[in-house]
């Protein structure tokens, strides 16, 4: 029943996952068995050879992770993550045995998708993806995930976000790419696939900016960076999928980074609302370096690694002439720059408005993560292609052909490319300009006694006045016809639909178990007379 | 060795035991250790039949297949679990009376080769099971036990009847003539025999929609009580259903109508759980859900299956009682069955093995009922069953919904009390849920067995 194959793909899952839990695994002394538990069914995933492998490592995913949520969040959200996450495992469990059924085996290298009847293709696709699309966050499947992230311990929000997200997109790689094989799909439902992807994308950015919650904005970025993961790995070739696994890399790390400083924010202030927080870089400078590092990978700027999974999106895009979903991407992204700035300003920068006294003091274990992704990210983005080294042999695994690239240093599309080191040392030299002219002012400058001190605008601020207003950020795009819409709109009515018809017809159909014994009996005689009638032949 | 003993010593230990009242739970528990020894002992000579004949047609004649053995084995193993667990309880010794009766009774259906044997060991079974029902001595037992009365008397009269007209067409109550000659019956006949059956033993089975009446049972009867009722007599008329119905030879039609049954069983049953507030009707509902389960895999006619239902047949069973003997432990606790006793206590061991429980219930791996229910699915999808794959995965969805509910009631914050549980009855719990476990890791040898009996149950021919 069990079984694993040790392959490329594997390999790269299993380090992120390793480089996740390891870093965070210090910090988190409660649940260690779960936690365990947790890492060995991810690990389970990664290397597995067969369907029923896969699935038990996917379902003891779930509950694992469920059992270490539910002690922190509220029973409604904790029944979400788990109906729902279950559903995705019947889904997967659904396409397993249709597979199965055809090809009459589980193992990986075993399976002829040829064999299957071209009318249940279609079936065993919406299966996958519906499977798929529940892990990642994919609109209309998200409704788990923002309540989720935003009620589990914040280091345990990490963990979901930059790894157990990952796994929806190792079943897409595996699945599609390396079970079914690309050539088998229809066209069209990849494309409704990299819609979804670009759709969900484009409304977590928006709903990401009108958050007042860091950890529900972070959510919300984590949605959306997924779905940009889903719509390149659509385009099922070498550069779609180095794409893919270049952006999954990045983004592992990226939400680490972010969760592991907004976990520290929480731990330092106990308070989780842009509105309640500023001016935090006086007191923290290391953190608010972090997270800006953080925030450029986020929006991939360069020069760092980001930038260089940005580009790969974006090259691959136009290399298959995809320009809608080009200009959808490019929207969302630049979008997004909103809530990265919000992030930066809303937390650290403006006027302080939490007492430095009950502060509580934050162990070097919060930095330890934070460094090792910010190191990662600038290596990634000095080297660019050192993650295309690594994703070679995964690519020849599945059998597509190897990028080729001259140095470390340098990125190259189909038909464009990027010196990564140069890019930083220009970078680099800038900041030091900058940074000579800006201490050199500094040191003219009037220091102010007190940074309320800003009577001569015309008003006087008391210390409950607030001066900043970056968490409004936002809050003006109600009024954007089109951006309005979506912050109106949600599908949690829907969902909340399906469960009141459910629980009504329990309701309608529990009166039958309740019937007096006259009534059943007459039911048994009711029943007896009718088949009587119809007869058995 | 005599088949009899199977029946002899139950009843027997049931009916001496009133004079020796203080040592009941040890002799029954060596009953059980003993007829669990004799069983193994038949496992070389397999299958076995004896008949003791009075006048014609009136015989006992016993038949012991592999079905019929893992049956006897099953009952035996949860009967020795459930003495281990009630044997320190000195105030509620006298259940162990009629449960000896009940386990008399329900080897006396499994063995049974004539149909009569199997009317008398079902009245038997139903006499022992309504005074389970009434041992908590209030007015919900009793009126429990009345209604229970009322819906046996309606199954053994439609029993009778479908025994009758057999009787009257073909001259013999053996099982393996009735199956060789009842396709020379009389259509309009064999439609009354066959419905009469059907009605009668799916009262007992629990099928929708002769099952109106059981989960009120439940919640009448003491929670030790609907262990065994959950895990050994619903288990045992599930085989007697099957048993019977592909002795006669019943065809696709009437398969596919038992499946079609299965799937709206396990469907209402699921959905009327979820607003349920009782405990014990919760668990009544899950236990009629697996039954769905269970019609719809024996009803397909896939060996593969069949093989999953005896499979989940097993570990029902187990589940069941581990589940209910837990709500035991609470109810003695809290005195109280509504869902809102999972936030009151404080036990890992106890959240623990409700968790295995639940997790297994839901076929999810790495428990035992994950490995039914593969095996259900893979022997429906060879079927082309692609409706009753979807359905059995979708309604599972909905199970998960209140079952999950009281696990995560169980972790909320709020005021805990801790509970302590005797080491035997942690013992006891601890070796089902490790079983289940074990099976869900290893079940290679265990679904050899379970097909070896799902051949002897389904026939060959019938494949």
């Amino acid at each position: 029943m069990f079984s694993f194959e040790i392959t490329p793909l594997g390999n790269l899952f299993l380090a992120l996952n390793l480089a996740v839990f390891g870093s965070l695994i210090f910090m988190k002394r409660e649940n260690l068995a779960l936690m365990l538990l947790l890492f060995l069914s991810l690990s389970t995933i990664f290397y597995a050879n067969n369907l029923i492998t896969l699935f038990i490592g996917w379902e003891v995913m779930s509950w694992s992770s469920y059992f270490i949520i539910v002690k922190d969040v509220k029973l409604k959200t904790a029944q979400k993550y788990i109906i729902f996450n279950l559903g995705a495992g019947f889904a997967l469990l659904g396409a397993i045995v249709l597979i199965y059924n055809f090809s009459g085996t589980f193992i990986y290298s075993d399976i002829i998708f040829n064999k299957v009847p071209i009318p249940f293709r279609t079936p065993i696709y919406i299966l996958l993806f519906i499977t798929i699309f529940v892990k990642s966050g994919i609109i209309p499947f998200h409704y788990w995930v923002i309540d989720t992230y935003k009620e589990a311990e914040d280091i345990f929000s990490a963990i979901l976000s930059a790894i157990i997200s990952k796994a929806g997109i190792f079943l897409f790689i595996t699945l599609f790419i390396k079970i079914i094989g690309y050539k088998y799909i229809e066209t069209n439902l990849l494309d409704i696939v990299a819609w979804l992807g670009v759709i969900t994308s484009i409304v977590a950015t928006f709903k990401a900016i009108s958050q007042n919650s860091l950890k529900r904005l972070l959510a919300y970025s984590s949605i959306a960076q997924v779905g940009y993961i889903v719509t390149v790995l659509t385009i099922l070739n070498s550069s779609g999928l180095e794409a893919g696994l270049y952006h999954t890399v990045i983004h592992t790390f990226v939400k680490l980074l972010l969760f592991v400083n907004i976990a520290s924010i929480i731990y330092i202030t106990k308070k989780d609302k842009f509105s309640e927080l500023g001016g935090l870089i006086y007191s923290y400078p290391t953190l608010f370096i972090m997270l800006l590092i953080g925030i450029i990978g986020l929006a991939g700027m360069p020069p760092l690694g980001g930038f260089s999974s940005k580009f790969l999106i974006y090259t691959t895009l136009l290399e298959e002439k995809k320009a809608l979903l080009l200009v959808a991407i490019m929207f969302s992204s630049a979008s997004a720059f909103l809530y990265c700035y919000k992030l930066i300003y809303g937390i650290y920068l403006g006027h302080s408005k939490t007492d430095k006294k009950e502060h509580r003091k934050l162990s070097t274990l919060y930095y330890i993560p934070q460094y090792i992704a910010s190191l990662i990210l600038i290596v990634l983005g000095f080297l660019p292609s050192l993650a295309i080294e690594i994703f070679n042999p995964i690519l020849i695994s599945l059998g597509f052909k190897p990028t080729n690239f001259s140095t470390l240093f340098e990125l190259n599309s189909n038909f464009a490319s990027f010196n990564g080191g140069a890019i930083m040392a220009i970078f680099i030299a800038i900041f030091v300009v900058i940074l000579l002219i800006v201490t050199s002012i500094k040191n003219r400058t009037v220091k102010t006694r007190d940074k309320l001190d800003i009577s001569y605008c015309g008003e006087v601020p008391n210390p409950n006045s607030n001066l900043h207003y970056g968490y409004g950020v936002g809050e003006e795009l109600r009024r954007v016809s089109f951006i309005g819409f979506i912050l109106k709109n949600s599908v949690s009515p829907y969902w909340e639909r399906v469960l009141v018809v459910v629980k009504e017809s329990s309701i309608f159909l529990k009166r039958l178990y309740s019937l007096t014994i006259q009534n059943v009996g007459v039911v048994t005689i009711i029943l007896f007379s009718i088949l009587l009638y119809i007869g058995v032949e | 060795m005599s088949l009899l003993y199977f029946v002899i010593l139950p009843l027997l230990a049931s009916f001496l035991t009133p004079f020796f009242r203080n040592y009941l739970r040890y002799i029954s528990l060596a009953v059980n250790l003993m007829l669990l020894a004799l069983s193994f002992s038949f496992l070389g000579s397999l299958p076995i039949r004896e008949s003791i004949s009075f006048d014609s047609p009136l015989s006992i004649a016993f038949v012991l297949d592999s079905a019929s053995l893992f049956f006897i084995v099953l009952f035996l193993s949860i009967m020795t679990l459930f003495s281990i667990y009630a044997i320190r309880d000195k105030s509620r010794k006298d259940i162990f009376i009629l449960t000896n009766m009940l386990l008399a009774s329900v080897s006396g259906l499994v063995l049974s080769g004539d149909i009569f044997n199997i009317y008398i060991f079902f009245e038997i079974a139903s006499i022992s099971a309504y005074i389970l029902t009434s041992l908590q001595k209030d007015k919900e037992a009793y009126s429990g036990a009345i209604r229970y009365m009322i819906m046996g008397a309606v199954a053994s009269i439609f029993l009778l009847i479908g025994i009758m007209t057999i009787y009257l067409n073909l001259g013999t109550l053996n099982l393996v003539t009735i199956g060789e000659k009842f396709s020379t019956i009389d259509n309009q006949i064999k439609s009354l025999t066959l419905i009469s059956l059907f009605i009668g033993f799916g009262i007992k089975a629990e099928i929708f929609p002769l099952n109106f009446w059981v989960v009120d049972i439940y919640q009448a009867s003491t929670n030790r009580v609907n262990a065994l009722f959950s895990s050994v007599l619903s288990k045992a008329y599930i085989f007697l259903f099957f048993h019977i119905a592909y002795i006669l030879g019943v065809n696709i039609k009437i398969l596919s109508f038992l499946a079609i049954l299965g799937i709206i069983s396990f469907g209402v049953s699921e959905i009327s759980a979820l607003s349920s507030k009782n405990l014990k009707r919760v668990f009544a509902y899950s236990t009629l859900g697996q039954i769905g389960v269970l019609f719809i895999a024996l009803s397909s006619s896939s060996i593969v299956a069949t093989t999953g239902a005896i499979f989940l047949i097993a570990l029902h069973a187990i589940t069941k009682l581990m589940l209910f003997l837990s709500l035991d432990i609470l109810e003695d606790r809290f005195s109280s069955v509504n869902i809102d006793i999972f936030k009151k206590f404080n036990s890992l061991f106890l959240i623990s093995i409700f968790a295995i429980g639940f997790l297994s219930l839901l076929g999810v791996p790495p428990f035992g009922g994950f490995i039914a229910k593969l095996t259900i699915l893979e022997g429906l999808i060879t079927k082309s069953e692609y409706i009753l794959v979807g359905a059995i995965l979708v309604i599972s969805l909905i199970e998960a919904v209140y079952l999950f509910k009281l696990l995560g009631m169980s972790r909320e914050a709020g005021e805990k009390s801790s509970l302590d549980i005797p080491i035997l009855k942690r013992g006891v719990l601890s070796i089902m849920a490790l079983s289940i476990i074990y099976l869900g890791i290893f079940p290679e040898l265990f679904l050899q067995i379970c097909k070896s009996v799902a051949l002897a149950l389904v026939g060959v021919d019938n494949v």
